[in-house]
């Protein structure tokens, strides 16, 4: 398999990869919803390991990318998830997660079909 | 924002709770900030950190998805929301509430109150019935608030539901609410299901207790007769084995009240109490009078108490009424009795008693309500091997300081005593009982001390009570009595009857399709519910015996309507609703029926000998 055969590779695990991430942040917003913020933080850990595993993949994948992400959108998100987690705000937290992370990883992950040549 | 909202709202507040709430413009702990959809959030400092109350992104989102996820209500639902925040979720709950439902709103800071206040109009909420904007956090106003709300019908009907983390930030009062509906919702289940346990035997005791009840005393005739005279409310709790000897010195100079269980252990050490009040329905109240079933000592008790204590019982008897059986009482008896709130131990009565018979000081002796020294009961009124349940243990405010372990039931009559004193302005209690759980509102004292200071004036309470009973004669009446079970019988005869029509007809709706069935097929068992109606009207009693069925269909989550319920949803809970109602009155007429024969039979066997005689003869 050539170098480039093997970043479309990466650029489709990627792409069923934030799918599931999507999944994920929208059972995380939901639990918060629902007061089980024990079982959601334990979710938001997972997926910012989830991020950052999608964010070096669009990373090494950028010159094969149809559409190039551009992951430094995210860094707002980031900033206020950091400052909602260092002051334990689940209200912001979730909001976070909801408004400013979710529309992105939906974005990437259309963006990562269209490369892969999937719809998503 | 603006102010004249806040002074709108604020003055209607003020009409409906008089007390204001006040506008906390400059405050550095609480913001009001613009959300991105153009609407309003809080943020709050919170000890070193900043906390949102509302979404800062989409707070009406937000409130529609807090009301979506409210699954299982009624229109009997309590609805009890801890946090008001700026209010977006009360907006949206507003839109689905029917009229019956109750609406308590908790916010425990008064700033955010206020804050709500310049943000939305609220005079419809305000306006609303059974709602209460609550603010504070004040233990005992919440539970008096609960109180007024949360009833035997509804308390399996509340929801209790946390705005965004105000459970996190107002943590110590939300586990005081929490604490509080729990131990009402546990006080109305234990109640409900006593009262549902003991039904047919509450039915059977009256029966059983008739002949007695129309010739015996009613407790109005004790009414204020005991002026100012201390009483001695004795209960079993490990601490009575250390000062029960002391209540020799009471004698003449103070009224001592025992329950069956402490009645034995009060003849071996030669004292004889004044009353002796037996409350329970069950056969347990007869069992603990051991080999003192048959004693003379007037007896306090109810129209529904175990009728083995009372049929044994050889002495004067004083009658309470039972709210559920006024309708009853009257009928047999045409006497005045009075309704008095018992509680839920013999203490608890016993003090009631005391206080209608215009005692003062109320002296409560061996009232521990806890496991003083690890004991269940006092030596002296042990009854065989007693046995605990060690997973409900907890620990409450010892009477000496320090904590003590208790059980839930003893927390019950704990609660219960502690809410009677603080309603019985005037008054004084005494803790004579030397240990166990702290009673708020009581003097601590010993008894030997409650005997010196309060026991210096003899008062012939013999020669009053011999008094008392003579001014009010007893009447024998078993003719009578005779006739009116008769008359009775004849009233449930035709209730049953009724029943059978409705149920044969609710049959047949039953089993049409239920698409084709309308409003119009339900109008015949109006007919039949207003012959019901013009029975109960017609003679209280009926009333009274058919008020368990009403009670329970009335709060049978099955057959309450739901909010925006379909026409044919609404229909087909009516026709289950009336079968069930039916079957119900026909199971308590039969029931009834036996004790009425039953009494006829064996209480009032010399009528039927005499009735037999007048029928040979003719």
């Amino acid at each position: 398999m050539d170098k480039r055969e093997e970043k479309m590779e990466l650029v489709r695990t990627a792409a069923d990869y934030t799918g599931r991430l999507i999944e994920g942040i929208n059972e995380a917003v939901d639990l918060f919803h629902e007061g089980m913020e024990g079982k959601a933080l334990d979710l938001v850990i997972q997926i910012i390991d989830g991020l950052k595993w999608t964010m070096e993949a669009i990373t090494v994948t950028l010159d094969v990318q149809e559409e190039a992400i551009d992951i430094s959108e995210i860094n707002d998100a980031f900033n206020a998830m950091s400052e909602a987690l260092e002051n334990v705000d689940y209200v912001l937290i979730a909001d976070v997660l909801e408004y400013e992370i979710l529309p992105k990883v939906e974005e990437w992950n259309q963006k990562l079909f269209i490369t892969a040549g999937e719809e998503s | 924002m603006s102010s004249s909202l806040f002074e709108k709202n604020v003055s209607q507040y003020c009409k409906k709770y008089g007390k204001i709430i006040k506008n906390f413009t400059d405050t550095s702990n609480l913001l009001l900030e613009k959300t991105k959809d153009d609407c309003y959030t809080l943020k709050l400092k919170y000890l070193d950190r900043e906390l949102y109350l509302h979404s800062k992104y989409s707070p009406i989102k937000e409130a529609e998805r807090f009301v979506e996820k409210i699954k299982d209500f009624n229109i009997k639902t309590v609805f009890i929301i801890y946090g008001m925040g700026l209010g977006y979720h009360i907006l949206e709950l507003m839109k689905y509430l029917h009229e019956e439902n109750s609406l308590i709103i908790i916010e425990p800071n008064e700033e955010v109150l206020s804050k709500a206040f310049s943000v939305f109009d609220w005079t419809k909420l305000l306006n609303r019935k059974k709602t209460h904007l609550f603010t504070g956090t004040d233990r005992q106003a919440i539970n008096l608030l609960l109180g007024e709300f949360v009833d035997i019908t509804n308390a399996e009907n509340i929801q209790f539901l946390t705005f965004s983390q105000y459970d996190k930030i107002y943590p110590e009062f939300y586990k005081v609410v929490y604490e509080e509906i729990k131990n009402y919702v546990s006080l109305f289940k234990i109640s409900k299901n006593t009262k549902t346990h003991f039904w047919n035997k509450y039915n059977e005791n009256f029966f059983n207790n008739l002949t007695k009840m129309v010739h015996e005393h009613s407790i109005n005739d004790l009414k204020g007769q005991f002026n100012n005279v201390p009483a001695f409310i004795v209960s079993a709790g490990p601490s009575l084995d250390k000062n029960i000897k002391a209540l020799r010195q009471v004698q003449n100079r103070g009224l001592i009240f025992s329950g069956g269980r402490t009645l034995t252990a009060l003849i071996h050490n030669n004292i004889r109490p004044h009353f002796v009040v037996s409350m329970d329905p069950g056969i347990a109240a007869y069992e603990v009078l051991q080999e003192h079933k048959k004693h003379d000592i007037p007896l306090i008790t109810t129209v529904v108490s175990n009728d083995e204590v009372i049929q044994a019982h050889q002495g004067d008897q004083f009658y309470i009424a039972n709210s559920e059986y006024t309708g009853l009482i009257h009928y047999f008896t045409k006497k005045e009795m009075d309704i008095l709130p018992l509680g839920a131990s013999v203490a608890n009565a016993s003090a009631a008693i005391a206080l209608y018979l215009g005692c003062n000081p109320i002296i409560f002796v061996g009232q521990d309500l806890a496991y003083t020294d690890g004991k269940y009961h006092a030596q002296s009124c042990q009854i065989g091997q007693e046995e605990t349940d060690e997973d409900d243990r907890f620990e409450v405010e010892g009477i000496y300081g320090g904590k003590v372990w208790t059980n839930s039931v003893w927390y019950t009559f704990l609660m219960w005593m502690e809410k009677f004193i603080y309603h019985s302005s005037g008054k004084l209690f005494i803790d004579a009982t030397e240990g166990g759980a702290k009673i708020h509102g009581t003097e601590i004292l010993t008894l030997k001390e409650s005997i010196e200071k309060y026991c210096q004036k003899t008062f012939d309470v013999d020669e009053k009570l011999k008094e008392i009973i003579s001014n009010h004669e007893k009447v024998y009446q078993n003719e009578k009595l005779k006739t009116l079970l008769n008359n009775l019988k004849n009233n449930l005869d035709k209730l049953d009857k009724i029943s059978d029509k409705a149920l044969k007809d609710l049959e047949e709706v039953y089993h049409c399709d239920i698409e084709s069935i309308t409003i119009e097929h339900t109008r015949p068992f109006r007919v039949f519910e207003e012959q019901i109606n013009k029975m109960m009207k017609d003679n209280p009693g009926i009333k009274d015996i058919l008020i368990r069925v009403f009670e329970e269909i009335n709060s049978n989550n099955d057959f309450i309507e739901k909010v925006n319920e379909t026409e044919k949803e609404k229909l087909e809970k009516i026709i289950k609703r009336n079968q069930e109602f039916y079957r119900q009155i026909k199971i308590t007429v039969k029931s009834i029926e036996g004790f009425i024969e039953n009494l006829i039979e064996n209480q009032l066997e010399s009528i039927k000998i005499f009735g037999a005689r007048i029928h040979f003869k003719s």
